[in-house]
């Protein structure tokens, strides 16, 4: 017999069979799902006449600006992007839920983590709402570490995302961080720090993070665990 | 199934220069292996780097391209394709010449696979550095680069199969059956996993169960299936023994070709249950082919090696056979659905992948580094002093797992926050830290050793047909 015949068959056959079973599979079942219609968001009570969101749905411009940052600078090797079903996990979701395919439709790539050395990431926009708190976080990540235990935050400061610059005479820039005590500015109090377009960006793309719809398919945590992750959503918050 | 033929009989001994397949492979051998080791150190130092970055993120903090998000990929991508893939290339290449008593088929052709592959990589890594991240993680290469890279895989493996397609002996061993199936899959995962992928044909979590699929396939497939070709090969002619279950071994490369590719997903994958179950069983069921290949080979260690190379480099296939134990063990515990909801995202799957890819596969490939350098270059090599490289697969693997296992606990009490985590793995990343500087001296160290061997080679003559007398004599020819 001619092995190597044999061996180009053989591997030719399981190379097909496993590329059906783990990626032609997955696309005939997912690959046409759509965005779901008459949706009611997290936090916003139903009306009168309201046909609910579509969701999810595409988020261009500038929140897709700051995607492509996020991916530039490898966020995803230390903050994940999915909800898994164990039940410490529900402290990364107000809704209750886990992380389904729906999730990520308009995810181009769509970047799940590699690992989780900070937060779970995607529910970030509905835990922590605050533009001026997210700027902060990425100019100077130890400026919301707990001092009293003197741990430092292992996410590195992303500086070139922001410029420093003497302050007018007129007056400083109206966009300029609000920068706590514990975090100084390079030059003094003559100088402020204004975020680039892109700080701008990254942070427009962290808000849109929400898995804030129930969708028919997502599986939910059992009630204790449920309860547990409301009571802890202030605290991860303010350790974030 | 027929009857084992003895390996030894068709492998002369390590001496310099004496057989017919060395002569005219020199230069794209070397010129992959002598790559390889520089890739070698490219990677190591981009890891010590990252792992520096880990304890100090404020050093360096005005250079983005220094950033551990860029480093840490970049690193990754380094050793994956610029040492690991190319290493094994020179080395498989070089045992299917060998086994096929025969040279290697067109040698310019292979040496310019050899450059395209190396200016890939060097494209690649440069342009995580820069910030073009693809953002799949073992393809992070920028989308033009992937290309590449597929088409140097091809001109490559072409030259790898018609090697051995021009042999004299039709019988196959199974160490040529291993790269045989590393050679010809290798461009098939390429070339499906980048157009998936980076051409965008799939969205949502299916891009989740591809990049998992990429993963699991390259893993076993490509570098599983250079370590158990090298460690096929080295074990019989470095033990003078026969191999101790030829039909185990075949059975073992079907099984492994089966499984490969289906164990990609982790268990909190946003995928339907029986993706994730499928995964689930594929990666326990890994354990049947593992503990077959630990068996057969084990017990054809058995025979006494003589010479210094050969006693270390089976030294070196023993010592991956044991990490290829030790990665098998601890993956039972990381693969079980409870666990690897926590583990999965965590430390613990960096320092499992590194026991795999550098504990087995590297030093598989190093064992036969150990035979196949002094068979090009004409001149002993002393290996010994790469024993350097035996630290780093404990002080990293070991502290990532142990570290994981920690990151794991501490994430799952809801009530500690990320400020704990940090806390509590800042010790197991000190000691990795360490574990890749010894990566890093011994890196220098394999290559050091490589480019001084290589001197002096070129500086004196050996006296039985060296490289130079070789260059030399083809130039007055011309």
């Amino acid at each position: 017999m001619n092995h190597a015949t044999l061996i180009f068959l053989g591997l030719l056959a399981t190379f097909i069979g496993s590329w059906s079973g783990m990626v032609l599979a997955p696309q005939v079942q997912l690959g046409r799902q759509q965005p779901d219609y008459q949706l009611q968001p997290y936090g916003k009570p139903p009306m009168d006449g309201d046909l609910g969101e579509i969701y999810p749905q595409a988020r261009p411009g500038l929140v897709a600006q700051g995607r492509e940052i996020y991916q530039r600078e490898g966020c995803y090797y230390c903050h994940s992007q999915q909800v898994t079903g164990h039940p410490a996990d529900a402290r990364w979701t107000q809704l209750g839920r886990f992380s389904v395919h729906r999730d990520y439709l308009f995810d181009q790539p769509a970047m799940f983590g590699v690992q989780r050395l900070g937060p779970d990431l995607a529910n970030v926009g509905l835990r922590m709402a605050d533009t001026n708190w997210h700027l902060i976080h990425l100019y100077a990540p130890n400026a919301f570490m707990d001092g009293a235990s003197g741990q430092k935050s292992s996410m590195p400061p992303y500086k070139h995302l922001f410029e420093v610059r003497k302050i007018m005479p007129q007056g400083g820039s109206s966009d300029a961080l609000k920068l706590p005590k514990s975090v100084e500015v390079p030059g003094g109090d003559k100088f402020e720090v204004v975020p680039t377009a892109e700080a701008k960006a990254l942070t427009a793309y962290l808000l849109s993070l929400r898995q804030d719809v129930n969708v028919f398919e997502a599986p939910m945590y059992a009630p204790k665990a449920k309860t547990n992750s409301v009571s802890q959503t202030a605290t991860n918050g303010a350790a974030k | 199934m027929p009857a084992s033929p003895s390996i030894q009989a068709t492998i002369a001994p390590t001496s310099c220069c004496d057989l017919d397949s060395d002569k005219g492979s020199k230069i794209p051998l070397l010129f992959l292996s002598i790559h390889g080791a520089v890739w070698f150190v490219i990677a190591s130092f981009l890891y010590v780097f990252a792992a520096v970055k880990m304890h100090g993120p404020e050093m360096a903090k005005t250079l983005p391209w220094l950033a551990y998000g860029r480093l840490q990929p970049a690193a990754t991508n380094a050793f994956l394709y610029g040492f690991l893939s190319q290493a094994g290339m020179a080395v498989g290449i070089w045992i299917l010449a060998r086994l096929s008593r025969t040279k290697v088929a067109l040698p310019a052709i292979l040496t310019f696979g050899g450059v395209l592959w190396n200016a890939t990589v060097l494209i690649g890594t440069i342009g995580i550095l820069a910030g073009y991240n693809s953002g799949f993680p073992w393809m992070e290469m920028p989308a033009g680069a992937q290309a590449m890279l597929f088409v140097a895989s091809i001109v490559i493996s072409v030259c790898a199969l018609l090697t051995v397609a021009s042999r004299k002996d039709r019988e196959l061993y199974p160490a040529a059956w291993f790269f045989i199936g590393a050679f010809l899959t290798l461009p098939w995962i390429l070339g499906t996993g980048s157009w998936t992928l980076l051409g965008q044909t799939v969205r949502g979590a299916v891009q989740l169960s591809v990049n998992g699929w990429f993963i699991n396939s390259l893993t076993w497939l490509w570098f599983g299936f250079l370590g158990f070709g090298a460690l096929f090969y080295v074990i019989p002619k470095t033990s003078k023994t026969d191999l101790y279950s030829r039909s185990s071994a075949i059975f073992a490369f079907w099984t492994l070709a089966l499984l490969a590719g289906w164990g990609g997903v982790h268990s909190g994958a946003p995928l339907p249950r029986w993706i994730i179950t499928l995964s689930e069983s594929a990666n326990l069921i890994f354990l049947v082919p593992i503990a077959l290949v630990v068996h057969n080979l084990w017990n054809s260690t058995d025979g006494d090696s003589v010479s210094e190379n050969d006693s270390s480099s089976l030294s070196f296939a023993r010592f991956a056979l044991a990490a290829l134990i030790a990665y098998a063990l601890a993956s039972v515990s990381f693969y079980l659905r409870d666990r690897n909801l926590t583990l999965q995202l965590s430390l613990f799957s960096q320092g499992l992948v590194f026991m795999f890819l550098f504990g087995f596969v590297g030093f598989g490939i190093l064992a036969a580094y150990n035979l196949m350098l002094p068979s090009l270059l004409g001149r002993q090599f002393k290996p010994a002093r790469l024993g350097i490289l035996l630290i780093p697969v404990f002080l990293v693997s070991l502290p990532l797992i142990l570290g994981g296992s920690r990151q794991a606990a501490i994430w799952a009490d809801a009530t500690k926050t990320s400020a704990d985590v940090v806390r509590g793995v800042v010790p197991f990343v000190g000691m990795s830290t360490a574990g890749y500087l010894t990566l890093f001296a011994g890196a220098v160290l394999m290559l050091l050793q490589i480019v001084k061997t290589l001197k002096a080679v070129i500086m004196e003559d050996c006296g039985c047909g060296t490289w130079l007398t070789e260059t030399t004599e083809s130039k007055k020819t011309k």
